[in-house]
């Protein structure tokens, strides 16, 4: 099927408040996945693995990631994904420019969310995969060096800053807006995004929406 | 759209300013402005999407190449128009609907008429296509080449009444055509995306469409155009040897219904850097016309009839909902009394706007806000343009290396209204708005009574602020944001939208969006003033209905004046 990018960043959004996530991350997780797909990855499929994946991670925090020696372990995208990038971001402020990965679940995901940075600031990324896999991602689009990465697998994210744009300049469109879908994998999205919905009653049906049923005036 | 240190909105120059941006009071302050009760007060303005979609497609000409409309009013239309090299065409379908079922709704499975706006001129293999699938509205499938889809329902009691005078070789009675408004009132307007149509990146930079809402607003004022012609069309089947067609001041009178519920309400809430530069385009503008130290006789002049016209159109604006009558009968006597004060000889002193804005003070704020669109009306010249600052391309931006103490003081210095929500109180977690699996319906839920609440929308931004606040209270005071997200995404939504408050300071309701005091109402009427609306007619705290387009040029009337149609009388219209 065919669908709109802003129709499939919404149901995906839902498909990961649905799943559990947090609805910042989901905001951030789910423009990641459609920024993919529109650049002719399967960001649905990569979405779907990371929520299922979320579910059953331990909550492993390591309270010393952001100290100088730049380690972040054991990524879990639907809930630390952004957080990558916000550390990355943190420690380029001394000097550090580069964090290593640890056990990433759904490591091309980081492709998206670092796609989404690049459009909101002028930076440019590489992410470089224990399985020889390297992305590099700038406002120009994601280049990807070797097969697409699947998880768990390590890594190392580069920051740079982008010279050849400014924070505040127009953003290239490179991607396409109209985007193929597998009907199968909206499906399980839909299903997903309907743990959101609430139950229906007559009472809600009749007071809910603050307005009668028909309009016959 | 960001605000400048010095204050001053950053607009481009038209060929009527010079580049030099002109002298502006204080803005009014955030505080004052977002705040439901005020917003929900809201007028419509010369700078409302609707007027300047008008000034801005001047001179276009529409045609109408597809007319296969039956004697009952059923059947398919086309009318197309270019906006510079791109032609747009209105596919209408009008259907039998059984009255059983005509409900304006999201609930709704069936229109009286339904709606695409085609990117082009949609070929023979389109319209087949179309006609399948738009009568379905949700349930249908749309491509990139749909731009906007809607559906209308007719006031049957107006519909039926014109076509029956009209076919008379009468014309409609006034007060029922004063009373009511419309013939058909649109029950949803979607853009940007929705079941397949495309996306606003599509025609984001195009000519006239790149303002917010501009494309929606074109396809409502082209549905307009529809309904007058199948009233005539209707009426003239009926009764060709006797029928006359609509006199055309009642026709430009008649505008173009709206139905409107809780699905519009989020939208505010959901999008903060647009609504902060939708508000602080408004208030700039505001701030410039009481900057003018005195008054140019030709706005003077424009004033005084404009006052003149604004307590004819408050009489003509009456409503059945007693709290929304109550405050149109208590607006006839303070804005008479506002008024009284506006004559040529005082128009003439100095500073003349900022001294009338300060006597509205004395009033109420639905007479504030009045007085606010009135004084921005004649003063076309030193504010219009300020639009191509209603857009926003961005949304708000995480900024992980603050540490928490900064976000703290930035709680306690701009959110102390949320702070000082007592939440433990069942009467400030009153309401929880969520959606319906029936239809995926908007709705709003007693929390305290209702299940679903673990489900609801987060729009109850005061008290996850305030949640955060307490954690951050209790813990190490200077860790980074960053850190504090890694450990607690959950405080991630939150975050942002505090951050982005510093920004972008009219982007937020300042109230408690999940209080028993909260009316969505207010929130709706907001929106639909920057639309343009007017004559709000709620029929509850959480619905009403309005009119768009009333007295706007008509489909034939781009050549002339299609600028003078502010809060418009059947009078003002002739």
């Amino acid at each position: 099927m065919k669908c709109s990018r802003n129709e499939l960043t919404a149901i995906m959004r839902k498909a990961a408040i649905g799943s559990g996530c947090a609805v910042g991350v989901a905001d951030e997780i789910a423009r990641a996945a459609c920024t993919l797909q529109a650049s002719g990855y399967d960001g649905i499929s990569l979405l779907l693995t990371a929520l299922d994946a979320c579910v059953d991670a331990p909550q492993e925090i390591n309270r010393n990631v952001f100290d100088v020696d730049t380690w972040f372990p054991a990524v879990t995208i639907a809930r630390t994904g952004p957080s990558v990038f916000d550390a990355l971001l943190l420690q380029s402020q001394a000097g550090h420019t580069e964090l290593s990965l640890s056990s990433i679940d759904v490591p091309f995901l980081l492709a998206g969310l670092a796609a989404n940075r690049c459009m909101e600031q002028a930076l440019k990324f590489t992410i470089a995969f224990s399985c020889g896999a390297e992305a590099v991602v700038s406002r120009s689009g994601i280049t990807l060096e070797g097969v697409i990465p699947m998880g768990p697998c390590d890594g190392r994210v580069m920051l740079y800053r982008d010279a050849g744009v400014t924070a505040d300049s127009v953003s290239t469109e490179t991607q396409a807006l109209s985007l193929d879908v597998d009907t199968t994998l909206w499906n399980r999205c839909a299903v997903l995004a309907a743990h959101t919905y609430v139950r229906s009653t007559e009472a809600s049906r009749l007071d809910g929406a603050g307005a009668g049923l028909t309009d016959n005036d | 759209m960001q605000r400048p240190a010095t204050g001053h909105a950053v607009v481009k120059s038209t060929p009527d300013h010079d580049d030099t941006y002109p002298a502006q009071a204080p803005l009014r302050d955030p505080e004052t402005v977002m705040r439901l009760s005020r917003m929900g007060s809201f007028y419509p303005t010369r700078l409302s999407f609707m007027r300047t979609l008008m000034r801005q497609i001047s001179g276009v000409r529409v045609k109408r190449p597809v007319w296969d409309i039956s004697a009952e009013g059923f059947g398919r239309a086309v009318y197309s128009l270019t906006l510079g090299r791109f032609t747009y065409s209105l596919v209408a379908f009008a259907t039998p609907l059984d009255p059983a079922n005509r409900t304006d709704r999201v609930i709704a499975e069936a229109w009286d008429a339904t709606f695409v706006l085609f990117d082009g001129v949609p070929a023979a293999e389109d319209l087949e296509r179309l006609q399948s699938e738009t009568p379905k509205q949700e349930a249908g499938r749309f491509s990139e080449s749909e731009l906007v889809l809607s559906r209308a329902n007719k006031s049957v009691r107006l519909f039926e009444h014109v076509t029956e005078r009209l076919a008379a070789g009468q014309q409609p009675d006034e007060d029922m055509i004063r009373s009511i408004g419309y013939l058909l009132r649109t029950t949803a307007v979607y853009g940007n995306g929705k079941f397949g149509i495309a996306d606003r990146l599509r025609i984001c930079e195009r000519p006239v469409l790149s303002g917010p809402f501009q494309v929606e607003l074109l396809t409502v004022w082209l549905i307009r155009g529809f309904t007058q012609d199948l009233v005539e069309h209707v009426a003239w089947s009926r009764a060709p040897d006797t029928f006359v067609p609509l006199e055309r001041r009642l026709r430009r009178y008649l505008g173009v219904g709206n139905s409107t519920g809780l699905g519009m309400a989020p939208f505010l809430v959901s999008h903060p850097v647009l609504i902060n530069n939708w508000m602080l385009v408004r208030e700039t503008a505001l701030a410039r016309v009481q900057a003018i130290e005195s008054a140019d006789p030709e706005n003077i002049e424009r004033l005084l009839a404009l006052s003149e016209r604004v307590k004819a159109h408050l009489h003509e604006w009456n409503v059945d909902d007693t709290r929304q009558q109550s405050r149109i009968e208590q607006l006839r006597v303070e804005f008479g009394q506002w008024s009284s004060s506006l004559t040529a000889e005082r128009l003439s002193s100095r500073y003349p706007f900022a001294a009338l804005l300060q006597e509205s003070n004395d009033y109420s704020e639905e007479c504030q806000e009045l007085a606010v669109a009135l004084v921005l009306e004649p003063h076309g010249r030193l504010i219009d343009g300020l639009e191509e600052c209603m857009v926003s391309v961005t949304h708000p931006v995480l900024e992980p290396v603050m540490t928490t103490s900064s976000l703290l003081s930035l709680i306690e210095g701009q959110w102390h209204w949320a702070l000082a929500i007592d939440f433990t109180d069942q009467c400030e977690t009153h309401q929880f708005w969520y959606v319906s699996e029936d239809k995926l319906e908007p709705r709003l839920g007693l929390r305290h009574q209702e299940p679903g609440s673990e489900l609801e929308s987060p729009l109850d931004i005061a008290r996850q602020v305030q949640s955060l606040y307490r954690y951050l209270k209790t813990s190490p005071a200077d860790q980074s944001v960053a850190s504090l997200l890694l450990e607690h995404p959950e405080f991630r939504f939150a975050t942002v939208r505090i951050q982005a408050l510093e920004q972008y300071p009219y982007g937020e309701i300042r109230d408690n969006l999940i209080g028993h005091n909260c009316l969505p109402i207010d929130m709706l009427r907001c929106k639909l003033s920057f639309f343009g609306a007017a004559k709000f007619d709620p029929r509850s705290d959480r619905w009403t209905r309005i009119t768009l387009y009333q007295g706007a040029p008509l489909l034939d009337e781009l050549d002339g004046d299609v600028d003078d149609w502010w809060l418009p009388t059947l009078a003002s219209t002739a």
